[in-house]
């Protein structure tokens, strides 16, 4: 297993190469530059050869490239050309939020998803299926900027001044200020250091944060602020994994062991849960995992409908601004993710199903 | 599957009435085209699925005819409509002096309902280039990283992966503004992300069918190289081979096989182990099942247009299990080849993922 996960991590390598190569390709082939982008009509040829050589990019293409290779090596993804802060900062800020939004998106698509697939495989072609893959069908042709707005209409104005209202933007209410737990706890860490960064990263996780500080205000508070993009980016995935258990479960249900087990007396439930549904649970996995890939960079609609400043809308952002530094961190990142969760849904297989034998 | 049977040979043929000629008429007329036709029609949900083309394709052509105002017009002194004015019907009660707008008018004066009418057309239009120019692209890429392996494939599927890795938005973003805005660039950028997802379905499949007899028959048999790829391993073929008996009576699942495509649902699960090897299954087959039987079109399940040239119409009955014959060997696979399947598979599903993504 070691072994598969260092072959795998060696393997993802010219991957991110290439996704840096053509990052900063793509970046600087989007016409307009950041001193335009930034003084506007000020941006004049003297005010921008002072700005491009303060942040240099008055040096060639190459040699631009060379040094943003190197600073990726040292971990450093240099400083935002529009906010003036380092992007790894940035980064620590806003990627928690988009990682709970996910993990939240991901916990509802399953927690429903599968019961639903798992009961439409088993009453195959009855009411409950047809209704069952009918609203899924419909699930997957929702746009999601239309159904957040929805939703926001009906929980945030429809009900409002009820118990079910929902607040429509934001991850907190004014007023709220979460105490990071290392504060709370009391820990001294040093500025600058990779712990106090590590510390802040985690803090920034509201949700993890008031949990483990026994913050019971912020925590309610998160919660309902994140329910209802939480809803609407899982709204897609949630259908998707539907269908795929519902077939996955049908495959297997058909197979001879499946009548074996029963045959030999074993309760329903008991075949349809552990003899079925876990050989069911591969294709879904990957699935799963698939869409967590796809929710850190694609929430960007969600983000923006929900006025929450997530990775896909700082990206958005940034294009706009021709804010390269960003830009290139933040999908590096992305990619990192994107490769980091396919791999675990490759290990998870060897845990799922102990035939599969990695190495 | 209902192909006619042939009539049993005699010794003396019987003078042909037009019995017999009607026979063979039907005989001839069971093309795979037709059969392919014949399941679709069975299907609820194919049908369904035309029956909602065939309406967007009636109204994208007849859209003069149906829509009753001018989609680009303002209507602003033409008619006394407002911005944002809500759907007039007179059937539903709206005074017959003012303006039928079904659905509306925009905030720019215009007739929601002819704007959607003709919006068909773009929406059509860019839709099936979009999709046949990746499924082309796509599935060339895929049938050639697939087939010649090695470098080709390496080159290939990294390249795919860093479009595959790279975010959505700034791929689409960057298009569009290297090449400008414009309907044809969007188009471009939709069409090159979906690119990746085609090509790991056909390399699937390709790398599936390529272990099959039939091909070493056919480079035996001094075929061309480049054909292979190509032709007569494209995916509907192996199957349409297969099904017709063909292939693979060594590969331990006998003659017929299942026609029956695999889904996505096979996955790493049949990676090291066969298909077939739940906890009561024989084992010495175990080995013998991954990645023999093409797995091609694997949203065939979903999409019931694509099915159809597949898979029988009904959900098949659980397939009998391909016994193996006493003293028959089985051929196990070396560690590197089962490696490659089980990519091969994930890759497969990876591919229709996206496409549903």
């Amino acid at each position: 297993m070691t072994q598969y996960t260092i072959r795998r991590l060696l393997a993802a390598i010219p991957v991110v190469i290439g996704v840096l190569i053509v990052t900063f390709a793509l970046a600087r082939a989007i016409p307009g530059e950041p001193c335009t982008a930034m003084f506007g009509e000020k941006a004049t040829p003297e005010v921008c050869a002072i700005f491009n050589a303060e942040k240099g990019l008055d040096k060639p293409l190459t040699t631009q490239f060379a040094i943003f290779a190197r600073d990726m090596l040292r971990g450093d993804f240099g400083d935002s050309i529009r906010f003036k802060r380092p992007v790894m900062q940035i980064l620590i800020e806003r990627l928690p939020q988009t990682i709970e939004l996910g993990i939240a998106s991901v916990v509802i698509a399953i927690s429903i998803g599968i019961p639903l697939g798992i009961i439409s495989a088993l009453r195959r072609n009855s009411p409950t299926d047809v209704a069952t893959m009918i609203g899924a069908n419909i699930g997957v042709s929702m746009p999601v900027f239309w159904l957040g707005l929805m939703l926001i209409y009906v929980f945030a104005l429809l009900l409002k001044d009820t118990p079910f209202q929902m607040p429509a933007s934001g991850r907190l209410s004014a007023g709220m200020s979460p105490v990071p737990f290392y504060e709370v706890y009391g820990w001294a860490l040093t500025e600058g250091t990779f712990g106090a960064k590590l510390a802040e990263f985690i803090s920034n996780f509201y949700i993890f944060n008031s949990i483990i500080t026994a913050d019971w205000e912020v925590l309610v508070d998160a919660v309902r602020h994140l329910i209802l993009p939480a809803v609407a980016l899982a709204t897609i995935p949630l259908a998707i994994v539907a269908r795929m258990t519902r077939s996955a479960m049908l495959e297997v249900l058909g197979q001879d062991y499946v009548r074996t087990a029963r045959a030999k007396g074993l309760r329903r439930r008991q075949v349809v849960m552990k003899h079925a549904f876990r050989n069911a649970l591969l294709p879904i996995v990957t699935i799963i995992g698939l869409q967590f890939g796809l929710v850190l960079s694609g929430a960007i609609l969600t983000e923006t409908t929900f006025g929450l400043a997530g990775v896909g809308r700082s990206l958005y952002e940034a294009i706009t601004a021709r804010d390269y530094p960003i830009i290139q961190g933040f999908v590096v990142v992305i990619a990192v993710g994107y490769v980091l969760v396919n791999l675990l849904v490759d290990l998870s297989y060897a845990i799922l199903d102990p035939r599969i034998q990695l190495d | 599957m209902s192909i006619a049977s042939e009539p049993t040979p005699v010794t003396t043929l019987p003078p042909l009435d037009d019995a017999a000629v009607a026979s063979i008429g039907d005989y001839r007329a069971n093309t795979l085209w037709r059969l392919t036709l014949r399941r679709l029609f069975r299907q609820k949900s194919a049908v369904v699925g035309l029956i909602l083309l065939a309406l967007l394709l009636f109204s994208a052509l007849f859209a003069p005819l149906i829509a009753p105002y001018d989609p680009e017009q303002p209507l602003i002194g033409i008619e006394n409509v407002g911005k944002r004015d809500g759907p007039c019907i007179h059937l539903l009660g709206c005074p017959a002096d003012q303006p039928q707008h079904i659905m509306g008018i925009d905030g720019n004066f215009r007739d929601v309902f002819s704007r959607i009418i003709y919006g068909t057309r773009v929406s059509l239009y860019v839709g099936l280039l979009t999709v046949s120019f990746a499924v082309v692209t796509g599935t060339l890429l895929g049938a050639i990283a697939g087939f010649f392996g090695g470098w080709a494939d390496n080159i290939i599927m990294r390249i795919l992966d860093v479009v595959l890795a790279f975010p959505f938005l700034l791929l689409a973003i960057a298009i569009v503004s290297v090449l400008g805005p414009g309907l044809t660039n969007a188009m471009l950028a939709i069409a090159i992300i979906s690119i990746p997802s085609y090509a790991r379905v056909t390399r699937a499949s390709v790398l599936s069918v390529r272990q099959m007899d039939f091909i070493e028959a056919s480079r035996a048999l001094g075929g061309q190289q480049l054909a292979h790829p190509l032709r007569p391993h494209s995916a509907q073929r192996a199957t349409a081979a297969h099904r017709r008996g063909h292939v693979g009576h060594r590969h331990g699942h006998s003659g017929h096989g299942r026609p029956v495509v695999h889904r996505p649902g096979g996955t790493a699960a049949d990676a090291g182990v066969g298909r077939d090897a739940g906890p009561g299954a024989q084992p010495g087959l175990q080995r013998a099942a991954p990645g023999l039987l093409p797995r091609p079109g694997h949203h065939a399940d979903r999409a019931g247009l694509q099915s159809a040239g597949r898979r029988p119409a009904r959900r098949p009955r659980p397939a009998p299990r391909p016994r193996q014959r006493r003293g028959q060997r089985v051929r196990k696979k070396s560690l590197t080849q089962r490696r490659k399947e089980r990519q091969a598979q994930k890759d497969s599903e990876l591919g229709v993922l996206c496409v549903f993504a």
